[in-house]
């Protein structure tokens, strides 16, 4: 029986001693990922990268995931980071696989996600020459990632995987990505491995705001009278929750997150005015308006958070907490700037904050927070999208789901109508507004965290942009719930169309597959809901979500004791099948004796028990992991 | 009077491109900048100059500084500094004239470096003003060509460390 969650228990204990040894540099870029701990590897192999998924083979604790376009590659490690908060790793081939990683690295660095690209490259004499399946990848995501490196010697492969790692992570999260030219991954050299842990920081950290200037912010905050603290992603990234509530509950400040920060702070808790913005609560614009001291922490004064910038919040003072200095006073001056990861600010900050009086400013917000409640009206005849969506959250909160959000309508009801209460468990898309990304980052948080319930609610239109990216949900049995709310428009578009083109509805109207039928190519799904009252969207909602919950045996190996309408993601059949029923996390069926026999070799230690066979193996087998036997 | 901000680079192509690159992307209003080798042949020192009515100069270090081809920014503000420029400039230049322009790099201080059948050469160093003016006048004889090699500037005084030495002290 295999441990209940697939990642920590897949690999023996990494060697983290100095050492050296001759192999050729594919071998060596594999070691130096082992040695950084990965686990999974995103990517589609290519003509470039050939050597890389050679050496690859004989590393079976780190999982590759094989994606059906290197875009939801990007977009898996980018959930898988978001989920777990260590670095997401994806692997293409020269040209277009890497020219593929753009959007996804775009977003990645819009919303300082650390993800570390592994591209392969024409061999270096081919270089600069147009060769076949050349790109300049270097130059075309030099302004994508936080650093990028194009590795021209054997000797330097390791050290730029190494240094690819603790860039994406060091400071203000983001992208990085490393070039493999051909040639260079067959060359066989002496290569050094040191211990990732005990290398240097890639930049020398900035001086930690003093004594004096975390007095000065303690005393502007004790002379305010109308303070708010506006939280945004950097906040999740620093793992600084504890810290804003803290500081919310010994200074009584309200507390407004953005977009990339909810979960950062409770929002059942009564200091929470949700979230702000363009799709905000109307009581969180109206108090950082009204303020006249924002405490921002980890928050860019983005333009959908701000709108005209000169009429944002004209009497606030700032007090800005970010640990990219490039940040201070670039869409708003700050009267303090504390540079520094957003925790230990806070941490050092909270033993000189002294409680404002805020007694008038709480009367108002309560006022405001009564007369504008967040709200939308449920009649009889349709089920409004907020409506369902309310429903997803009530069904799925003591589950604590991870949920993904893709861009548009449904993600701003998302965003208002589900209560957010942890870090980590709202993902989506927000500086790049990418469509299209939730469903594979749905995938790579569900390999991050295996034992939590992952939600991801799509819109039609975001859900066809990637929706390759079920099959492979599929192929490794993945248990993610997706809900897509569809409404047969690419809603958000026809919104502003409809608010400020006149009502000229160009190219808005969407010709939709029958998802249903869709998801019968090997998925289990529910039959639409339309046209219903609110009474049938419960009853057809509620069976789609517990069908398949944590706790019960999940991430099944592919092609193994699955039937004709049994459940793919786990779930039991009745009849049992040899499947151990009940709670109990995931177990590993295809090691405990289920139907279907040996099927190729199991990789040892697997707890998913999925067949990752060797390749050879899984040629040979009848159908592939999609068909049943 | 500008803004200087000396930034201390890796001697590479790519490391211009990532600087020129970020430049760009983050719309930075910077002026003219000149690249200047260093005494050490692994560096280049970049000389941008900042108008701070456009663009916080904190801002443009902040950006460069991520870069990791960056070894050393430093921000001279308005602190006094010796500017050299330096131009070659080649005019039409009939013998007859050869009294005259010789004439005129006296005055400026310049040398004539090239004789040609129909042109000279004339080689000027200082201010930039005084560059400019010099190629001013010599506008009036035909200049053919000018090549300028842009300011280069170090701060006056102080027995200090290079920038980039310094920070390798630091680290």
């Amino acid at each position: 029986m295999a441990a209940p969650a697939m990642i920590q228990t897949s690999a023996p204990p990494r060697t983290a001693r100095r050492e050296r040894r001759r192999m050729k540099t594919a071998w060596a870029v594999m070691e130096a990922l082992y040695r950084e701990g990965v686990e999974v590897i995103f990517g589609v192999p290519g003509g470039a990268s050939l050597p890389l998924y050679d050496a690859l083979y004989d590393y079976p604790h780190i999982r590759h995931v094989l994606v059906r376009h290197e875009q939801c590659a990007v977009h898996m490690a980018e959930g898988y980071a978001r989920a777990t908060g260590k670095p997401g790793v994806c692997f293409t081939t020269s040209g277009p696989g890497a020219t593929n990683l753009v959007t996804g690295l775009t977003d990645a660095m819009m919303d300082s996600t650390p993800v570390v690209a592994i591209t392969g490259q024409v061999p270096t004499f081919f270089m600069g020459g147009d060769a076949f399946q050349e790109a300049d990848v270097i130059g075309l995501t030099m302004s994508i990632t936080k650093h990028n490196w194009l590795v021209r010697k054997p000797a330097q492969a390791p050290e730029a995987v190494h240094a690819a790692f603790r860039l994406a992570t060091e400071g203000r999260p983001g992208p990085t990505l490393v070039d493999l030219p051909r040639d260079v991954l067959l060359a066989e050299a002496e290569f050094t491995f040191e211990d990732p842990e005990a290398s240097r920081p890639a930049r020398s950290p900035r001086p930690f705001p003093d004594e004096a200037l975390l007095r000065q912010a303690a005393d502007m905050i004790a002379q305010s009278q109308r303070p708010i603290l506006y939280v945004g992603g950097g906040a999740i990234h620093s793992g600084a929750a504890p810290e804003i509530r803290a500081l919310a509950e010994k200074a009584r400040i309200p507390v407004t997150t953005t977009l990339m920060g909810l979960g950062a702070f409770p929002e059942d808790h009564p200091y929470s005015l949700k979230m702000l913005g363009m799709h905000g609560t109307v009581y969180a614009n109206f108090a950082i308006n009204f303020s006249d001291l924002i405490i921002a922490v980890g928050a860019r004064f983005d333009d959908r958070v701000t709108g005209k910038l000169s009429a944002f919040a004209p009497h606030a003072k700032v007090i800005h907490i970010d640990i990219d200095p490039a940040e201070i006073h670039k869409n708003r001056k700050a009267d303090i700037a504390l540079i520094g990861d957003a925790k230990q600010v806070l941490r050092a900050l909270l033993p000189f904050v002294r409680p404002p009086d805020t007694e008038a400013w709480w009367r108002q917000i309560q006022d405001w927070k009564a007369r504008y409640p967040l709200r939308y009206r449920q009649g009889d005849d349709v089920i409004k999208p907020q409506f369902a969506i309310q429903m997803i959250y009530e069904l799925t909160r003591d589950y604590r789901p991870i949920v993904t959000l893709d861009v548009g309508q449904h993600q701003m009801w998302a965003a208002q109508f589900f209560t957010w209460t942890e870090p980590r468990t709202c993902i989506t898309s927000g500086g790049l507004g990418t469509m299209g990304f939730s469903l594979p980052a749905a995938v790579g948080a569900q390999f991050g965290c295996p034992d939590r319930l992952v939600i991801n609610i799509n819109g039609d239109g975001s859900f066809q942009m990637t929706f390759q990216a079920l099959i492979t949900a599929v192929e490794w049995r993945l248990p993610i719930k997706v809900f897509i709310i569809n409404n047969q428009y690419l809603g958000m578009v026809r919104q502003w169309q409809e608010l400020f083109y006149n009502r000229r509805y160009s190219a808005v109207y969407l010709a939709n597959p029958d998802f249903a039928r869709l998801a019968e190519a090997g998925l289990h799904h529910q039959q639409p809901v339309s046209g219903h009252g609110a009474a049938v969207a419960g009853a057809v909602l509620q069976p789609a979500l517990l069908r398949r919950l944590p706790g019960q045996p999940g991430l099944r190996p592919a092609g193994r004791g699955r039937g004709r309408g049994g459940d793919p993601c786990g779930a039991p059949r009745s009849g049992g099948a040899g499947h151990p029923p009940g709670p109990g996390g995931h177990r590993s069926p295809g090691r405990s004796g289920s139907p279907g026999g040996s099927r190729g070799e199991l990789l040892p230690d697997d707890p998913l028990g999925h067949d990752r066979v060797r390749y050879d193996d899984r040629a040979r087998r009848e159908g592939g992991a999609m068909s049943d036997p | 009077m500008p803004h200087w901000l000396a930034v201390t680079v890796e001697n590479s192509v790519e490391s211009l491109n990532r600087v020129f690159h970020l430049l760009r992307r983050r719309h930075l209003p910077v002026g003219d900048i000149s690249v200047c080798r260093t005494e050490d042949p692994e560096t280049l020192r970049l000389l941008i100059p900042v108008d701070p009515d456009r663009v916080d100069p904190q801002r443009v270090s902040a950006n460069l500084e991520k870069l990791l081809c960056v070894r050393a920014i430093e921000d001279w503000g308005e602190r006094p500094i010796v500017v050299r420029d330096m131009a070659l400039v080649k005019v039409r230049a009939p013998t007859e004239t050869w009294v005259e322009i010789a004439q005129l790099a006296e005055f400026y201080r310049a040398r004539i470096v090239d004789v040609g059948p129909e042109t000279l050469i004339v080689e000027v160093t200082g201010s930039t003003e005084k560059v400019d003016s010099c190629i001013a006048r010599l506008q009036r004889f035909g200049v053919v060509e000018v090549i300028r090699a842009g300011p280069m500037a170090m701060i006056r005084g102080h027995a200090e460390a290079a920038p980039a030495a310094r920070m390798a002290e630091a680290a």
